[in-house]
């Protein structure tokens, strides 16, 4: 199996490092971005599977729209152009409504704080879901 | 003993014994199922129970200003050997002399060698006592002496009667630290599993199940009042033996993430007697519903139907204290199309109209109610994403240090447990300013101040180091400048807790609100007694109406607000409220522009602005 190429989303870096560090050093290759519009500048290849965070700073009103839940516009986003990548969503919402709305693009959901461990598990089955990484 | 039933939470925890929590639970009848911690104000309090003295069996713990310690009795020597080692101005000598010391004990093996009577003596001297409803604190289940092969268990009573989440935190924080300095005595694992799922179980659904009980019962309020006139038939609008689902009624917030109240009329053909459903999920009358916003704008009275348009025509009706400005609360009745006799009704008559208008009255108080509880579920929102990220570093970065991941480098290790200790501090920190906000107006508010001298060099240079890791991504370094004139002031006298509250709340501030590529910069000065804290970033700029606003409770900069979204509008607030307890203040000193730093893409020219904290007599015990 080829180096996983992995898509981290979350404007809290430092406080993501942690969780980075675990997945780099499962033999991923993780590519960060802080916003939303780095991730869409960062992803022009299809990444193996995307991790996103919900909440995150809104730089762009004609991009993201008006939700404040940017990171469920940015999944939609990418599902329209990556269907067959799949996304982990990290959030700390818990709003049944807002839970559904990311569902709806989101292969898995985990709650914050995540346990780098469980992490590695999701990732590792929703790879396994997709398919091979991406040659 | 201290015989209040209102027990008093500090921050001054000492520890867990099953057999304290046996007298404090008769003394209380409180109810409580299982271990009581006990809040100690005076260190030496602590000095009486034996297993206090265990907490030298870490003798790297003088980093900590938290300590953990455990109750076996052979360790009792270690205290005194391991407290003369200790740094008059480190943290552990500092968390001593303010009695921040936690205990610990493994209830199963608490040593009988206290008599109750004297630790009911001791109890008596305690001015405060805190219950949190731990059924057992056991960091060595197996009851097997150092080195301890056992895991950290705790089992949370009921997580709802936890009244201070601060405290609860800072306890999670102590154990995480217990784990950390002694990893090899524990599962590994174990500890940060349980941590994260209670950190969760006390952060969020307990406030969101609360708050959205009480969204629920205002959304019932509301209903009950169309309801009501409703079955009072002041919505037969039309009586037609004809008419089916005559009327569409949706009572509306304009408030995001707010669901309409949706609300339709039907009428039976045999009796024309009106009768009304309260249905949120009706899909068929809200699809054939066109969603115009010039009907917002205007607010049409009464509306002529063109034959040529396929969609039903809307009317809505302003509830009071409505504006363009402010469009919130709009009652907006949606006429099915309906025929009378043949003929198709389009408009409502103005006997209609002064009924939906009654009832808009009458609703508009609990709409006003939901628009704050909205607002109460953003700032919750905000505020455990603020607790929960930093608690997602320590966790993270716990886990890792534990599985070993660091290859037991000394250097990268050091910097881990730096983010880990600036991360608990963060999720302190909010914590604080989230419990404090609804003190800060209160007589009492700053009554258990213990003033306590800081080597102000080395208080800032830590402060400074704790922020660097925050943004530093994006290259936003914090500077501290005339850290060796300092040097020479002397003892600086402040109560750690608040005073650290209000530091770190401009500081973080200055280092949130930069712009990539610049510094905040820290400036002390001294004039006579009274010490001048200045801190400057480059970043955010505050508008010119902003600089009272800025100030108050909840209340955040235009563009403070875009740059940030989880900020909760308190910082300064909470910074302010505190200095000027203390006879001080913290003012917006200065506001310059600076377009010679970039800004982010789609923010404006920066602007370098400068707070100032004043702390009169801060050089006086």
């Amino acid at each position: 199996m080829t180096q996983p190429r992995i898509l981290f989303v979350d404007d809290d870096y430092y406080e993501m490092l942690g969780l980075i560090e675990r997945l780099e050093a499962e033999g991923m290759q993780v590519i960060t971005a802080t916003t939303v519009p780095e991730a869409l500048d960062k992803s022009k290849e299809q990444p193996d599977l995307i991790i996103s965070d919900l909440i995150m700073p809104r730089v762009s009103e004609a991009t993201l729209g008006d939700d404040r839940y940017v990171g469920v516009n940015f999944c939609k986003t990418m599902k329209a152009r990556f269907p067959s990548c799949p996304i982990i969503v990290l959030t700390v919402v818990s709003d049944p409504a807002v839970l559904a709305k990311a569902r709806a693009y989101a292969d898995d959901i985990m709650v914050k704080p995540v346990i780098p461990r469980e992490l590695i598990h999701h990732v590792r089955q929703c790879l396994n879901w997709a398919g091979p990484p991406r040659k | 003993m201290a015989q209040s039933s209102n027990l008093r939470l500090t921050s001054n925890l000492i520890g867990s014994d099953a057999r304290v929590f046996k007298i404090l639970n008769t003394s209380f009848a409180a109810g409580l199922k299982g271990t009581a911690q006990i809040v100690c104000k005076e260190w030496q309090h602590a000095l009486h129970i034996p297993a206090v003295r265990l907490w030298a069996y870490n003798s790297m713990l003088d980093e900590l200003d938290l300590i953990a310690v455990s109750g076996e009795p052979q360790f009792e020597h270690c205290f005194k050997k391991a407290s003369n080692r200790l740094p008059s101005n480190s943290y552990a000598g500092t968390a001593i002399r303010a009695g921040r010391v936690v205990r610990c004990v493994n209830p199963a093996s608490e040593p009988d060698s206290i008599q109750d009577s004297v630790l009911t003596d001791i109890l008596g001297q305690l001015p405060h006592i805190i219950c949190v409803p731990v059924i057992s604190v056991d960091i060595n289940p197996a009851g097997i002496t150092p080195p301890f092969r056992g895991a950290i268990d705790i089992h949370i009573a009921d997580v709802n009667s936890i009244v201070e989440p601060e405290e609860w935190l800072l306890f999670l924080g102590e154990m995480s630290a217990v784990a950390l300095r002694s990893a090899h005595c524990f599962e590994r694992n174990s500890i940060t599993q349980r941590l994260s799922r209670l950190a969760l179980d006390v952060l969020n659904p307990t406030d969101t199940s609360r708050l959205n009980a009480r969204k629920d019962f205002y959304l019932k309020s509301v209903k009950q009042v169309l309801l009501g006139a409703a079955n009072a038939q002041c919505l037969s609008i039309f009586e037609a033996e004809e008419s089916r689902d005559a009327l569409y009624c949706v009572a509306t917030t304009g408030l995001e993430n707010v669901e309409d109240l949706n609300h339709w009329v039907s009428y039976r053909k045999d009796d024309g007697a009106t009768w009304a459903v309260f249905e949120s999920g009706e899909p068929e009358l809200v699809r054939s519903v066109q969603k115009d916003p010039v009907y917002q704008i205007n607010f049409p009275e009464r509306r002529t139907l063109p034959g040529s348009l396929d969609f039903d025509p809307a009317l809505f009706v302003p509830l009071p204290g409505h504006s363009q400005a402010n469009p919130i609360g709009v009652i907006r009745i949606v006429e099915r199309t309906c025929y009378v006799n043949g003929e198709r009704l389009q408009n409502f008559s103005d006997h209609d109209l002064d009924l939906i208008r009654n009832i808009a009255n009458q609703i508009s108080p609990y709409l006003q109610m939901i628009r704050l509880q909205a607002a109460v579920e953003l700032f919750v929102e905000r505020s455990v994403h603020q607790v929960t990220q930093p608690l997602q570093g320590v966790i993270g970065y716990s886990s890792n240090l534990l599985d070993g991941l660091y290859d037991a480098d000394p250097a990268t290790i050091d910097m881990k447990l730096r983010y880990i200790r600036q991360m608990s501090l963060a999720a302190i920190r909010m914590l604080r300013n989230i419990s404090w906000a609804d003190k800060v107006n209160d007589f009492n508010f700053l009554k258990n101040v213990v003033k306590v001298p800081f080597r102000l060099a080395y208080y800032f240079l830590d402060r400074v180091k704790d922020m660097q890791p925050i943004r530093a991504n994006e290259r936003i370094s914090v500077k501290l400048h005339n850290a060796s004139e300092m040097a020479h002031w002397g003892d600086f006298w402040a109560d750690d807790r608040y005073f650290d509250q209000v530091v770190q709340n401009l500081l973080h501030n200055a280092v949130k609100y930069s712009y990539p590529r610049t510094s905040a910069e820290v400036r002390l000065l001294r004039h006579g007694k009274d010490l001048r804290i200045q801190i400057a970033s480059t970043g955010i700029p505050i508008q010119d109406g902003e600089t009272a606003l800025i100030f108050e409770d909840r209340e955040r900069g235009e563009w403070a607000s875009r740059y940030d979204q989880q900020g909760t509008g308190q910082g300064l607030y909470i910074a302010r409220q505190i200095m000027r307890g203390f006879g001080g203040d913290v003012t917006l000193l200065r506001r310059d522009s600076d377009p010679s730093v970039s800004p982010p893409p789609g923010y404006p020219t920066a602007q370098r602005s400068t707070f100032e904290i004043l702390y009169p007599g801060a050089f006086c015990s």
